[in-house]
């Protein structure tokens, strides 16, 4: 019997709010590793030439595919971080169990993952305004927010949903390297079998390639993502008592 | 796993690596400093707020540069150019689009030769023969579509210079040069469906510089070049 008695969506809530503030410092972490991701992409992300009335013609695209490429490999360390010891033992200043922790850490990372999509679109601009500075070159006019909106948003939202893919991934591995310390090599098995072995060049295909539209790849990564969070809450379902 | 492949993986680990002392730098500092909260708080204000002037700025200053072309006008332009070099093959000079005419001019020969010098020049040439008994040799230069990259090429660069003297016509390549472009895109590279290499390489039109002369059937055309006619 208790004084007050709090639903489940109030005690989640409550432990968002914590758990948002107490991480901040992962964000600006993030903000380090966008920085770092804009200077990589100031030379270009590809390049395409030709010649033509003796001259050597070359355009070169400047994309957020680097800073894409940054940010998704902190979603991944994100995801994990949190499952980690000191980031668990916040959970002590609550009472809790095991569904409501996990669902706040998932809200968490949904929130930090449309926090980095969004930042990490808008954080393109930049370059846009930098290069120019520092190169003497011609420009081909860019589709931009205003020009394009709905393109924009469906870039960003792909952006969010892989960041939130990515950072689920995370989550699951560190909710199983939880479980049994052997799993921390998984990752790097994963990174080494995925592209060269006949199965994990077919899952990866079935993500990535073989989309009819954008939005078709981002419902994948979100289903990906959904899976992800399942299969972690599933493994850390007898793992409420301290180890 | 062959060199290459243990090689490509080397830079990821390197970012893993990276990216993991920054996450744990980030968690150390939070831990340790008490004011570190709220100056974490100050830095993701003022990052928020320079990405949205960033987006202003960029909006209210991007009036100049090149308007790109969408993947429909390049297979417009490529159809229009093959029609073009086809009529021009077959010596129709009917079907020659007036679009690409750039120059067109008469020449009257004092003897019996014309010649074509090229200096380097990128030009296609046909002759027409005619049965004229005069001595007037009629030419006209075109140029096709030429895009690349929301580009337009032809713009962008000077056709060879053209001499017209007594009975030379001299085309001389522009001196070398190097133009470069930078263009910005929303579109994730390796996700896009529009955006892949083989899209971008459909995204290409080069055209060609002609020279279409109808000359009388007792002229004589040297050509030192060794220059293909059709």
């Amino acid at each position: 019997m208790f004084l007050s008695n709090s639903t489940l969506g109030e005690v989640v809530w409550t432990q968002v709010k914590f758990k948002v503030n107490a991480y901040l410092g992962t964000l600006v972490s993030l903000i380090v590793v966008q920085i770092l991701g804009l200077i990589l992409s100031m030379n270009g992300t590809s390049s395409m030439s030709t010649n033509f009335n003796n001259t050597d013609f070359q355009i070169v695209w400047i994309t957020a595919d680097t800073v894409i490429i940054f940010v998704s490999i902190w979603a991944l360390f994100l995801g994990n971080v949190i499952t980690t010891k000191g980031y668990r033992n916040t959970n002590f200043s609550f009472v809790t169990n095991g569904i409501s922790n996990n669902l706040s850490n998932i809200i968490v990372l949904i929130i930090m993952s449309v926090f980095a999509g969004v930042t990490t679109f808008l954080s393109h601009y930049i370059l846009r305004l930098v290069v120019p500075l520092f190169n003497d070159v011609g420009y081909v006019k860019s589709g931009s927010i205003i020009d394009d909106p709905l393109s924009s948003i469906a870039s960003m939202g792909l952006m969010v949903g892989l960041i939130l893919m990515i950072s689920a991934g995370g989550y699951l591995w560190g909710t199983l390297v939880y479980i049994h310390r052997a799993y921390m090599f998984l990752l790097i098995v994963l990174i080494i079998t995925l592209p060269t072995t006949k199965t994990g060049q077919m899952i990866l295909q079935f993500i990535f390639a073989d989309n009819g539209s954008l939005f078709v790849l981002n419902v994948k990564f979100v289903c990906v993502a959904i899976i992800f969070f399942v299969l972690a809450m599933l493994s850390s379902y007898r793992l409420e008592v301290r180890r | 796993m062959s060199n290459f492949g243990i090689l490509s993986i080397l830079p990821i680990l390197g970012i893993l690596f990276i990216i993991w002392r920054l996450l744990r730098l980030a968690k150390s500092t939070s831990n340790r400093i008490n004011w570190a909260q709220r100056s974490n708080k100050w830095i993701l204000c003022i990052y928020i707020v320079v990405l949205l002037l960033a987006v202003v700025v960029y909006e209210a200053t991007q009036t100049n540069g090149e308007e790109a072309l969408t993947s429909k006008e390049y297979t417009t332009f490529i159809n229009k150019n093959n029609v073009f070099q086809q009529a021009f093959e077959n010596n129709e000079e009917s079907k020659l689009d007036s679009k690409f005419l750039i120059e067109e001019w008469t020449q009257e020969l004092e003897g019996d030769s014309l010649e074509v010098i090229l200096n380097g020049s990128d030009v296609l040439m046909n002759i027409e023969w005619t049965d004229s008994k005069e001595q007037l040799v009629e030419a006209k230069m075109y140029r096709t579509y030429s895009y690349m990259g929301g580009i337009n090429m032809g713009k962008e660069i000077p056709l060879p210079t053209l001499e017209v003297k007594d009975n030379q016509i001299i085309l001389t390549a522009i001196p070398q040069k190097e133009r470069t472009y930078y263009r910005f895109t929303n579109e994730l590279t390796f996700f896009s469906t529009v955006n892949n290499l083989d899209a971008r390489e459909q995204r290409r039109v080069i055209g060609h510089t002609y020279i279409y002369l109808k000359v009388p059937k007792h002229i004589n055309v040297i050509d030192k070049d060794g220059l293909q006619f059709y």
